[in-house]
């Protein structure tokens, strides 16, 4: 037996599925493929200002500083649904047992065309400076890991990450909420993975993070050509850039040599997620980024 | 005119049963044919024989979809062409589907023959286990030799989920293939 034969005995298949892929999708008869042709509309943001910094270590570092991050485990696994499901509204024609599912041995791994991802090169990161609450006005909350779970309906840990990075972060935040109504203007959450052996300053890891009101900061420059990908019915903006570490050559100023930074950019059940990666590959970036919107660590990346 | 009208017309054997059918039809299966073929000549020949097939056949037969029955003879008709041509002179696009279709061959080392209609068999159940979307992906793509771009577009979705789709069902396929035997 060889592929011509196989696509040959194809035609002995029965007329009714021939018949239903006839109407599918034809002129007036379009197929209605739910939530996958629903977007859900961007925040891009104010212009963005501001300057560049040392990626994630930078942002992360002065985020620390000013809200006081603490450190330890942080809660793997969101528990969140997998990928879009597409129901597909058949004609009343159907074949018998149609609907129901070919019942695999085992759950199947979800699968991500890597070559569909548009990773968009940019010059450098943008940041912006985290605005200051009068302390007379505003008090600091601190929210542990299911007060944050709680407040965005969900986590956003990544169910998959490399093997060498390790939280470096609790899961909770330190809100800042207006002392009179009680409201909340800050809320920025920073999941912190890293590998605290790697052999720089500049280690390799990644940050996630994600706020309901709006990121103020990180990272992507988006103009009128940046092009976003679907991740399992999710708008994603990828980013890369190269950064160069020192030290720098005192005569040349040339750098030791350069680092990737990946950026993602994107909204998931109403808050707007950014994450940042040092050293990471294209891949792994790609498969965390996936297993956060899915809630998955079973996700295959293949090449079309 | 509907399926049902042009059918009365091949019982009453009256000849605007042609024209009509190609009128609904003919673009369709020649579309697939060429597809198939990679000639606009030999698809109009096919598409031809094809007619003429459906008006000696039907009656007796009473299609239950006029439209899927003469795709059918169509399908038949364009591989047995290929087979008088040989080996030579595939269409680049038959190549890429025979080269997709390879990855569902349980052991693709062996080039012993497979009984046709107990593949088809197996294949028909395969396919009717199937959620109907992920049926309509598979069949548009092999059965009707739509490109990616086409299905995509036909089916109002993305051709990276096109992909994917297709990609997971050779696997479930060549698994299920294995499961009935076919390890030919």
């Amino acid at each position: 037996m060889n592929g011509e034969n196989l696509l040959k005995s194809l035609g002995g298949i029965d007329e009714r599925f021939v018949a239903e892929a006839m109407v599918a999708g034809a002129e007036g008869k379009r197929i209605a493929f739910v939530a996958e042709t629903e977007r859900r509309p961007r925040h891009i943001g104010v212009a963005v200002a501001a300057c560049f910094a040392a990626a994630l270590i930078a942002s992360v570092f002065f985020a620390s500083l000013r809200r006081g991050a603490s450190e330890g485990d942080v809660l793997l696994g969101s528990g969140e649904p997998g990928p879009v499901e597409s129901p597909y509204l058949l004609p009343s024609r159907a074949p018998q047992a149609s609907d129901s599912p070919a019942a695999p041995d085992a759950p199947e791994a979800l699968l991500l065309d890597v070559d569909a991802i548009y990773i968009n090169e940019q010059e450098g990161l943008v940041s912006d400076v985290a605005p200051y609450y009068d302390p007379a006005l505003y008090r600091d909350e601190r929210w542990d890991a299911d007060a944050v779970e709680e407040y965005f309906g969900r986590s956003f840990a990544p169910a998959w990450r490399p093997g060498d990075l390790a939280p470096i972060s609790d899961g909770g935040l330190k809100a800042t909420v207006n002392r009179e109504s009680g409201e909340v203007v800050w809320d920025e959450l920073y999941l912190t993975y890293r590998d605290e052996d790697y052999p720089d300053f500049i280690k390799r890891g990644f940050t996630v993070i994600a706020s309901k009101l709006g990121l103020g900061r990180c990272c992507i420059y988006m103009t009128d050509s940046t092009k976003t990908s679907d991740v399992f019915g999710t708008e994603v903006v990828f980013g890369h850039c190269s950064l160069s570490y020192g030290p720098y050559d005192p005569e040349t100023h040339e750098p030791a040599g350069w680092y990737d930074v990946y950026l993602a950019d994107f909204e998931l059940d109403g808050a707007q997620v950014s994450v940042a990666a040092d050293r990471l590959t294209e891949e792994e970036f790609v498969k965390v980024v996936a297993s956060i919107i899915s809630g998955r660590d079973d996700i295959d990346l293949i090449r079309s | 005119m509907d399926d049902e009208s042009i059918t009365k017309l091949f019982f009453e054997r009256d000849e605007a049963a042609i024209s009509e059918a190609s009128e609904k039809y003919g673009a369709a299966l020649l579309r697939l044919a060429r597809r198939l073929l990679g000639s606009r000549e030999d698809a109009e020949e096919t598409l031809n024989d094809t007619l003429l097939r459906a008006w000696n056949a039907i009656p007796p037969a009473r299609p239950e979809s006029l439209g899927a029955y003469l795709a059918g003879i169509c399908r038949r008709a364009a591989f047995e062409r290929l087979e008088r041509r040989g080996a030579q002179k595939r269409s680049a696009e038959l190549v890429e589907l025979t080269a997709e279709m390879e990855l569902c061959i349980p052991d693709p080392r062996s080039r012993g023959e497979a009984d046709e209609s107990e593949l088809s068999e197996s294949i028909n159940r395969f396919l009717a286990e199937l959620p109907a979307e992920q049926r309509v992906i598979f069949l548009r793509r092999y059965w009707f030799a739509d490109s990616i771009s086409e299905v995509s577009q036909r089916l109002g979705i993305g051709e990276s989920k096109v992909k994917t789709t297709l990609f997971r069902l050779r696997k479930r396929l060549k698994k299920y293939l294995e499961s009935e035997g076919f390890n030919v």
